[in-house]
């Protein structure tokens, strides 16, 4: 699992670096949104073009249009030349339609020839990475492979195990009666096969026998060779961190052989669930370029992997892609293990509403109906905690109780996880002043139940700031839980009602601060992708996170900010929320205060929402695993003050490290600069 | 450096060449006689056994660091990823500034049943934990070779 995590990081960390250096990345990454856009919204007659550019240059385009009628095209094509022994360069779509196992039926021998592929065919298994398959095995494993299946002794040393791996395969591309390969792109225009390799395995392969098979799904077809060059900008940056990969090769249809006669050429383009993705909620899937760096950056597949995060397709494209190719009950299998962070949309090189696609997969298919009991209780909080907070010296000690632990077992949570403990709701007394310096406050759930503190010292701060905090008692939950669970209605009914609550007062000029990140990017991304209506818009438009505000009026010389506590350092956790939108002001906020900062470098804190509160391993147990990373860091951390902004990661926190953390506005006092 | 290139290719028993002007592949062929092949007309068995081949190139990307093969059959991409050393002479060439310049500047070279390739390096491999390893399926060693002359004008 750490070679996993160690992998992904780097793959991340090589992807910032390589994309810091274009100069224009989010105009190049709506150029090739739009360009995948457009070929999506005309694969019909790309398609068309394609096939008549191919079949000019003497090659064969065939349609499949599902998965067996693919494989059975590729066999009759080897058939036809009475083909045994194929050589393989790495195709996720060979894999989708299991196309490795089907010929081996048929009695021909497919050897893959990318080095990882290899040794995941070698060792039986599938891949655990869209890019980079074996990336759970080890040098050992490697060595051992090599050994076991090929008879060739050599030491756990990358450097010879490639050596040795080049000597073994190199056999098998000269031997081999025919060559089959995936495709990055496929080019309408000239009928072009573009292909993007390190190895140099996928140019080498069809180079050297008599037949020559690509397969490629249809929505591979961008049109025309300057697309393929925009996508070709993006595509290895996004993926490894290299401005291009060693061999970028565009095969334009059957090439030559030695004795003057053209190789035969075949292009099978798959179907398999593709047009019919178009025009439904699955079609924004269609313009991946298989890039991973939704993969890379996802908290859960940082943890678990491919193989438990996926199916063919594995990580949050996976689930998309699953949808598409299987249907909405196989992703639903393993959609559970999205936490919604919206980390994965905000990495997407072509644009793709990965994680607002994956809440729309949750909600539909019919295997999640059967509602968990856990699932039930935590999309309950809200209801839960209005009448709990009525009471809140009862409901604390009986939820402290043996009895009350023992119920929250058995409404499936975990009772290692601390309890939710309430105070009297949250109320802020107050007349509405004028919209420059009255903001609206837009709690969520744990600062109106759990610890309204936080919203006491956000009026505080703001009122030392000259400013004013307006609370709407009628506000009600933000909703995230229904999201995770696939209850739009439900998440919708909340937004609905946030809307007729907090629209008003944004009509008339007012705007909107949160304390909770969640809750801002409920606002923000959510609410609009919900209820698709001007207002909701023009609220996503005039909602901030409380630091922002503040942090603005920093910048502008009219307040100042002092430290609160007298300690010298604070560790900082970013949520992934916070991240996903981009709006991260707290690190700034308390430097400007005059803490020194640390920051943790996690994706996730591992409680993932209401997921870390279930009991068991896919809950709780593997929230506390995730976590991991997270405690290592506050622990080496030399200070006495943590920090967070997210309700949730703040109880992750003191359930893992058994501190308290504090809200960032707790550890800050304001003052105008002149009176 | 035409010298430089023959000093390189005389280490070797066999040498291949493809895509090379006439004049080059004479001038080559009478000073290493019979043992610089072009590699248009030789068989695949003979191609396997040579280690290193010299080819040309008129563009180059400068954003990836690229130079653009291409290959007008099998042969020549055979040629040019088999043997362990390439040697990629350019002397007429053109410096595009990014992959979409140069697709946009060279459309005409993407002809009918040709592979255009843009080599970026060695080939290499990052499969075994992530460590870089050069040389997998094609070269280990790559060599440009760039003829500048005073006057030579970069578009």
């Amino acid at each position: 699992m750490r070679a996993i995590r160690t992998g992904l990081r780097r793959l991340r960390k090589h992807r910032v670096e390589a994309l810091s250096k274009l100069s224009d990345y989010k105009g190049l990454r709506r150029a090739a949104s739009e360009i995948k856009d457009k070929a999506v919204r005309n694969l019909p007659q790309l398609v068309e073009r394609f096939t008549f550019q191919v079949k000019k240059q003497g090659g064969t385009v065939h349609i499949a249009s599902d998965a067996e009628q693919a494989r059975k095209t590729v066999l009759d094509v080897l058939s036809l030349h009475g083909v045994t022994r194929v050589v393989k360069s790495k195709s996720m779509t060979s894999e989708e339609v299991g196309l490795n196992e089907f010929l081996e039926k048929a009695g021909v021998e497919v050897v893959d020839t990318d080095l990882g592929e290899r040794a995941v065919q070698l060792s039986g298994e599938k891949p655990s990475h869209i890019v980079a398959p074996a990336m759970h095995l080890t040098r050992y494993d490697f060595a051992r492979l090599l050994k076991e299946k090929e008879g060739v002794e050599v030491s756990a040393d990358p450097e010879q195990i490639t050596r040795a791996a080049r000597q073994v395969l190199r056999k098998r591309f000269v031997s081999a009666q025919a060559a089959v390969s995936g495709a990055n792109f496929l080019v309408a225009e000239t009928g072009s096969v573009v292909l993007v390799t390190n190895e140099g395995n996928g140019r080498l392969g069809p180079s050297i026998p008599p037949v020559y098979i690509v397969i490629a799904g249809v929505e591979k077809i961008v049109e025309s060779l300057n697309d393929a060059a925009t996508l070709l900008e993006l595509l290895p940056r996004s993926a490894t961190g290299q401005s291009l990969t060693v061999y970028t090769t565009f095969t334009n249809g059957p090439q030559l052989l030695e004795n003057g006669t053209l190789q035969d050429f075949h292009v099978v383009l798959i179907d398999n669930g593709r047009f019919r993705a178009v025009g439904t909620l699955l079609e924004p899937a269609l313009k991946c370029i298989r890039c991973g760096a939704c993969l890379n950056t996802c908290p859960t597949f940082n943890v678990v992997g491919g193989h438990v995060f996926g199916d063919v397709y594995s990580g949050p494209m996976g689930l998309l892609w699953t949808a598409v190719t299987k249907g909405f009950d196989a992703a639903n299998e393993f959609s559970d293990m999205c936490i919604s962070c919206g980390l994965c949309s905000s990495v997407c090189p072509t644009l793709i509403p990965i994680a607002e696609t994956i809440i729309k997969i949750k909600s539909t298919g019919s295997n999640r109906r059967g509602r968990r009991r856990s699932e039930r209780v935590l999309t309950s909080v809200d209801s839960i905690e209005k009448y709990a907070s009525k009471m809140p010296w009862l409901w604390n000690n009986l939820i402290s109780s043996s009895l009350g632990r023992h119920s929250l077992s058995l409404a499936g949570l975990d009772p290692r996880r601390s309890a939710p403990l309430v105070s009297h709701r949250l109320k802020i007394e107050g007349e509405l002043g004028d919209p420059q310096s009255t903001f609206i406050y837009f709690s969520d759930v744990f600062a109106r139940y759990n610890e309204p503190e936080i919203g006491f010292e956000a009026q505080r701060v703001f009122g030392e700031a000259g400013l004013k905090l307006y609370y709407p008692e009628k506000q009600t939950e933000a909703g995230m839980p229904y999201l995770s669970y696939g209850m739009i209605e439900k998440a919708k009914r909340a937004a609905s009602k946030n809307l007729s609550v907090l629209f008003p007062y944004v009509q008339k000029g007012y705007r909107v601060v949160t304390t909770e990140p969640t809750a801002l990017y409920m606002l923000r991304e959510i609410y609009p992708m919900l209820i698709e209506h001007s207002s909701t818009n023009l609220l996503a438009k005039n909602s901030f996170s409380a630091g922002q505000t503040l942090l603005e009026r920093v910048g502008k010389g009219e307040i100042r900010l002092s430290k609160k506590f007298d300690a010298s350092k604070v560790f900082y956790h970013s949520p992934c929320h916070a991240r996903a939108l981009g709006v991260s002001p707290y690190p700034e906020l308390l430097r400007v205060a005059g803490y020194d900062v640390v920051t943790s470098d996690v994706t996730c804190c591992g409680i993932a929402g209401s997921f870390g509160y279930k009991k068991g391993v896919l809950g709780y147990g593997l929230s506390t695993i995730v976590g991991e990373e997270l405690l290592e860091q506050a622990k080496s951390f030399v200070g006495d003050l943590y920090s967070t902004d997210s309700s949730v990661c703040g109880v992750q926190l003191f359930d893992l490290l058994k501190r308290r953390s504090m809200h960032p506005l707790k550890l800050i006092r304001a003052e105008p600069t002149r009176f | 450096m035409i010298q430089a290139l023959l000093g390189d290719l005389r280490v070797y028993d066999k040498a291949l060449g493809t895509e090379l002007p006439s004049e080059l592949m004479s001038f080559f062929s009478g000073e290493l006689g019979g043992r610089f092949l072009n590699a248009s007309s030789i068989s695949l068995e003979e191609i396997e056994k040579i280690r290193v081949c010299l080819t040309v190139s008129h563009d180059l990307v400068a954003e990836s660091g690229s130079v653009v093969l291409v290959s007008r059959n099998l042969n020549e991409r055979r040629a040019t990823t088999l043997p362990d050393r390439l040697l990629i002479y350019c002397e007429n060439f053109t410096v595009h500034n990014s992959v979409r310049d140069f697709v946009a500047n060279r459309v005409g070279l993407f002809e009918p049943n040709t592979t255009v390739t843009l080599l970026s390096g060695p080939s290499r491999t990052a499969d075994v934990e992530q460590i870089l390893v050069k040389g997998v399926h094609g070269p280990r060693y790559v060599k440009v070779f760039l003829v500048v002359d005073s006057d030579h004008r970069f578009p």
